[in-house]
């Protein structure tokens, strides 16, 4: 009997150690598929200046974080080991939310849904990103807060020299701007079909704001008016986006005037089927005159927060 | 002399009395249903956006919304028929969004008994989606009183974030007497808190709601309580415009 005990005992403090080593992440092999698009979409954000260094890696197995759970983050060459100690909104629309706290020191916050994992680690001086590209394929990067600091919005004008270069001349607002964004929403008849649009884009104001609000950044913006353009949906991004920014294309055109006449800094168009959440034109994370626009699905817009995702990214995010 | 300067005084307090403005006296709170429920009754908001030190801010479009039961349903809770009210979201046509699906949340059902006001699910196209019997705000209160419930409305425009129905967050009675100003009125009211969307270290959203006993919700304040700087900052607040109770 003593002898089982002992067994016991010895099984439960090696399953203990077992899942406090427990790796999150394997290399990748040279053979692994990833499709162009994820392929181009990593390339992309490679080259974000904000980030030091970066690898690409794959899961180790699925995850079921919980309460006490415990990992390691084994990244950019480094082991760091965590402890679950909160959770947040368990299974709001199928994601979850943790808090971790790292052995060594600092915290991350998780979260997993059906995109996968996300984690933003801070260790000591050291903050790290995971994000899910798709394919499997998880980008791990170490952040330089340095550069991040540059752009960082405060009440003061303490924009990157390089934007400020870019829209020094433009009769409008810079589109970086640590005061109010204007914006000037465009709607589709589809969209005015489904919803009621004044509620809509309330809400987008809504959230937008908030999510500013509690990232402690100093911004906000402001909703100029909602405007019925005269539009028939695509249903692709690509084409959307392309039709509602290039003048004299023969698609959406008023916007520009409208545009003029409102004195707006942003222009987003929402349409009620997209085969995205939103998307911004390429090359506009970090937005100029000529190309702060962004269309965004109704659906998404307030409750997955894509409306502000995508100002976001017109922002310089 | 003496008596220059008596008339003297007289003048300057009867100046200064003329200078006074209009006093408002709210009635006390009574002992009263805390939310009118009858069919046709509504309430009518006007959302502004606040200040970090709770002064108003501009913006260029507004926003009014409202609540209104426009319908009823008879269920059985704990073996007894209660007669339960729809209460929808509505705009300023003050009818709920049937035809716009895309807004359409369905409506969250409510009774009230001598204990408080219930709430008791939710339900859309007449299908019930939840179903639970959650005192939400217990009457009389009692400062101090906390307790758990389901998530209730914590914006007049419904659920921004699509949170699930079955969402529990705490509540507490943070006041039995406050003021709340609106453009028809002040009003003493009763007010509870609830920190709906807590992820701490980041921040923490509370919403309060002022209601009036007898008259219902009069509005509704948003704070945002922010982990990194621990400073507690006004969001927005609705403020009551219209209502018809009977």
């Amino acid at each position: 009997m003593k002898k089982l005990l002992s067994v016991l005992i010895v099984i439960l403090f090696c399953a203990n150690k077992i899942v406090a080593q427990e790796n999150i992440f394997v290399s990748m092999d040279a053979y692994y598929h990833k499709s162009k698009l994820v392929e181009e979409k990593i390339n992309r954000f490679k080259t974000t200046p904000e980030i030091k260094n970066s690898e690409q890696l794959v899961l180790k197995q699925a995850l079921n974080f919980k309460m006490n759970s415990k990992g390691i983050f084994n990244i950019l060459g480094q082991n760091i080991e965590f402890e679950i100690t909160k959770e947040f909104a368990p299974n709001h629309m199928g994601a979850k939310g943790f808090k971790a706290d790292l052995r060594n020191g600092g915290y991350a916050l998780i979260s997993t849904s059906i995109t996968g994992l996300h984690a933003s680690i801070w260790l000591k001086q050291y903050f790290y990103t995971i994000e899910s590209f798709g394919d499997g394929v998880y980008l791990v990067s170490e952040i330089n807060l340095d550069e991040t600091a540059i752009n960082y919005c405060k009440n003061g004008i303490e924009v990157s020299d390089n934007l400020e270069k870019t829209t020094q001349n433009l009769s409008f607002q810079k589109v970086l701007t640590p005061a109010q964004i204007k914006v000037l929403v465009g709607v589709t008849p589809d969209v005015i079909y489904n919803y009621d649009a004044t509620t809509l884009v309330g809400d987008c104001l809504y959230t937008t704001n908030l999510a500013f609000y509690q990232s402690l950044c100093s911004s906000e913006i402001d909703i100029l008016d909602i405007v019925e353009l005269s539009y028939t949906e695509s249903g692709n991004a690509d084409t959307d986006i392309s039709r509602f920014m290039t003048l004299n294309d023969g698609y959406l055109d008023e916007i520009h005037s409208l545009r003029h006449q409102y004195g707006a800094d942003v222009c987003v168009l929402l349409v009620n089927s997209l085969d995205a959440n939103g998307i911004v034109p390429t090359g506009a994370i970090g937005a100029v005159e000529n190309n702060a626009f962004c269309v965004v699905k109704a659906s998404a817009a307030a409750s997955t927060y894509s409306f502000s995702h995508e100002l976001g990214h017109l922002l310089g995010g | 002399m003496k008596t220059k300067v008596i008339l003297t005084l007289i003048s300057i307090i009867v100046f200064l009395m003329s200078c006074k403005e209009h006093v408002v006296t709210p009635e006390p709170v009574s002992q009263e249903p805390l939310i009118p429920l009858k069919l046709g009754n509504y309430w009518l908001y006007q959302r502004i956006y606040l200040n970090p030190d709770g002064t108003e801010k501009h913006t260029t479009l507004q926003w009014k919304f409202g609540f209104i039961i426009d319908d009823t349903v008879t269920r059985v809770i704990n073996g007894e028929s209660i007669l339960n009210y729809k209460l929808f979201i509505c705009d300023t046509t003050l009818k709920p969004w049937y035809n716009k699906p895309g807004n359409f949340e369905g409506s969250k059902l409510i009774y009230q008994n001598s204990k408080g006001l219930f709430y008791t699910g939710t339900e859309k196209y007449d299908t019930i989606r939840a179903s639970f019997n959650d005192l939400l705000f217990p009457y009389t209160a009692i400062k101090g009183d906390s307790f758990t419930a389901h998530l209730f409305y914590y914006n007049i425009s419904g659920n921004l974030f699509s949170l699930p129905d079955e969402t529990i967050v705490p509540y507490l009675c943070v006041s039995t007497d406050s003021l709340f100003e609106t453009p028809i009125g002040n009003f003493r009211c009763v007010v509870y808190k609830s920190p709906y969307w807590d992820v701490e270290p980041l921040f923490r959203d509370d919403v309060y709601y002022f209601i009036k006993p007898g008259l219902g919700l009069v509005g509704m304040v948003t704070k945002v309580y922010r982990y990194p700087t621990q400073d507690y900052v006004y969001f927005d607040k609705s403020v009551l415009i219209d209502y018809k109770i009977e």
